[in-house]
């Protein structure tokens, strides 16, 4: 299996979501929308799998490799919204967010070669990685309540609607605070440093006190929603710069070992 | 009218977190940067102590000094937190040289440092309050978890910071060294001896190093020999110290004869793994516990 197939996947993939989504707008029949929808996920995830085996590696080293793992996890944390709460429009949305990132991957593929420096050899490596994609995708579906919250609903917001972004960020920050843990456990068995305010680690932090900041003032302030809805979009920001906007920040690119 | 009394507000601690700013700005000044080097035992000890004393007792006079139980409480994390990111958003903006002035020194920078200690306050605070109430309901066994493995942490990881010892040990094949050196250029007896038999590298096709180890025949204090190949990820453990494979001669590359290993001495490393399992439990916790909601005030 090769990037060249990536485009077939992707098609299969998405024309399922899309099938998926559109049963979901039209509310009748909850349960096929969401196998189409899971369909489409296995489809997406075997190819994966297939990279994965042929690479001899996990697909988690380069920037596209990442957007992979990215698009699967947040068309499944669409998916989990959709089955727990039901919103009708939630399966579109993380279909178009996925889409946006396979688009990415086809213009913009960054293929690498099957090397992996020794650093990256470690049973870390995945979990650390998976882990973190995991989370960006959940809390890409709390990004996308908090501006269906601020743009659409506004005083028709409803307390479910805010519980539905809490439980969202809840699920993404548990999986961030694993990612940086893990990360830290890792670095220290590969070269005895746990943290060393490395530009990335720096980022780390600031998007883990970034989401923590929304979980205290929801708690300290539970009806001012909007203000917390304002956070979710900071921390999701901070979030965009910790993946990948660091690779431009000139801060970064003077001292950091994770610019790539 | 006391500002820190019931119902609690997000203001005095905004302006708390200014002052605290302006605080360190004048120390920064007047004193120049925070002094880590002199931080090490039995000085960090000490320090560890004042500050938990300091805790204990406002945990124990929070109802009757309003300032303390505002400390802990939700409307002081929030300030408390976002104070924080602000200044580790500024030193994730400028480039970590320290040459370049303070800002490109933040860890040495008093705003940055007084305002971590403040959040770490907060966070003992809360986990005390968690810790005192686990009788109650096991729910608050998540935050009880969440906070106490972050201030575990925070505080071992800073206050063990001088404590630790980072030194490298050059190594060519067939001779026996005991020596390393510390980033200063200080020699060091690691009362370890160590033997490079072989170093091995394989390569890419490419030429990128995939693979790079040495076998080394340790001998420790006790007299007693170990054989061991040294490799990425995999460190080895003798007497305390842990002996990582950490840099070769590059231009040789796989012909290379010489090995540098890194040993990493960290006393205070087994308390910061303590608070990371913790969070780690918290977090895991956190999945089925969800966001916990105090009264609307």
């Amino acid at each position: 299996m090769s990037w060249d197939s990536f485009i077939w996947f992707a098609a299969a993939a998405v024309i399922l979501w899309a099938v998926g989504a559109a049963l979901a707008w039209t509310g009748r029949n909850r349960k096929a929308a969401a196998l189409v929808y899971g369909l489409g996920l296995l489809v997406f995830f075997s190819f994966i799998v297939a990279m994965w085996v042929s690479l001899e590696r996990p697909p988690l080293r380069t920037m596209g490799e990442t957007r992979l793992w990215y698009s699967f996890f947040l068309s499944v944390a669409g998916m989990i919204v959709y089955s727990r709460w039901k919103y009708k429009w939630i399966l579109s949305f993380s279909a178009i967010m996925s889409l946006v990132f396979i688009i990415v991957n086809l213009l913009k593929p960054e293929i690498h070669s099957k090397a992996l420096m020794p650093a990256l050899q470690s049973p870390w490596f995945a979990p650390h990685v998976i882990v973190y994609m995991f989370s960006y995708g959940m809390l890409g579906a709390a990004t996308l309540m908090a501006l269906y919250v601020l743009a659409f609903r506004k005083e028709k917001t409803t307390a479910a609607d805010i519980a539905t972004a809490d439980n969202l960020v809840v699920t993404g920050l548990a999986f961030l605070t694993f990612g940086m843990l893990f990360g830290a456990l890792w670095a220290q068995e590969a070269w005895g440093t746990y943290w060393a305010w490395d530009p990335k680690e720096t980022w780390a932090a600031i998007t883990w006190l970034a989401y923590l900041l929304y979980v205290h003032f929801r708690i300290a302030r539970p009806k001012d929603w909007s203000n917390a809805m304002w956070i979710l979009l900071l921390a999701f920001v901070c979030l965009q710069i910790c993946w990948w906007g660091i690779n431009y920040l000139p801060s970064a690119h003077a001292t950091s070992v994770h610019v790539y | 009218m006391n500002p820190f009394s019931k119902p609690f507000k997000l203001s005095p601690g905004f302006l708390l977190g200014g002052f605290l700013a302006l605080a360190g700005f004048l120390i920064q000044v007047l004193r120049g940067p925070v002094r880590w080097a002199s931080l090490v035992f039995p000085a960090n000890i000490a320090l560890l102590a004042l500050f938990l004393i300091f805790i204990l007792t406002a945990f124990l006079l929070r109802r009757r000094v309003s300032f303390f139980a505002w400390l802990g409480s939700s409307a002081a994390a929030v300030p408390s937190l976002a104070w924080t990111l602000v200044l580790t958003i500024i030193m994730g903006l400028t480039a970590q040289i320290p040459e370049r002035g303070w800002l490109g020194n933040m860890v040495t920078f008093w705003p940055f440092v007084l305002c971590y200690v403040w959040l770490t306050a907060v966070v003992g605070l809360v986990a005390l309050n968690h810790l005192t109430r686990l009788g109650r309901s096991w729910k608050e066994l998540t935050p009880a978890l969440n906070h106490l493995g972050l201030f575990v942490t925070l505080v071992c990881a800073t206050l063990g910071c001088s404590d630790k010892r980072t030194l490298e040990m050059t190594l060519h094949e067939g001779e026996t060294v005991s020596a390393a050196v510390d980033e200063n250029g200080n020699t060091y007896e690691t009362g370890l001896s160590v033997r490079l038999d072989d170093f091995t590298m394989e390569t890419y096709p490419n030429g990128m190093p995939k693979r790079f180890a040495s076998d080394v025949v340790v001998t420790d204090k006790s007299g007693k020999e170990i054989v061991e190949v040294i490799e990425v990820n995999k460190p080895l453990k003798v007497d305390g110290w842990k002996m990582y494979q950490y840099d070769y001669d590059s231009e040789a590359g796989p012909d290379s004869v010489i090995s540098v290993l890194q040993l990493v001495k960290d006393p205070w490393l087994p308390m910061v793994y303590v608070g990371i399992f913790m969070m780690i439990a918290g977090a895991f916790l956190m999945l089925f516990t969800g966001l916990r909601k105090e009264e609307a005030r």
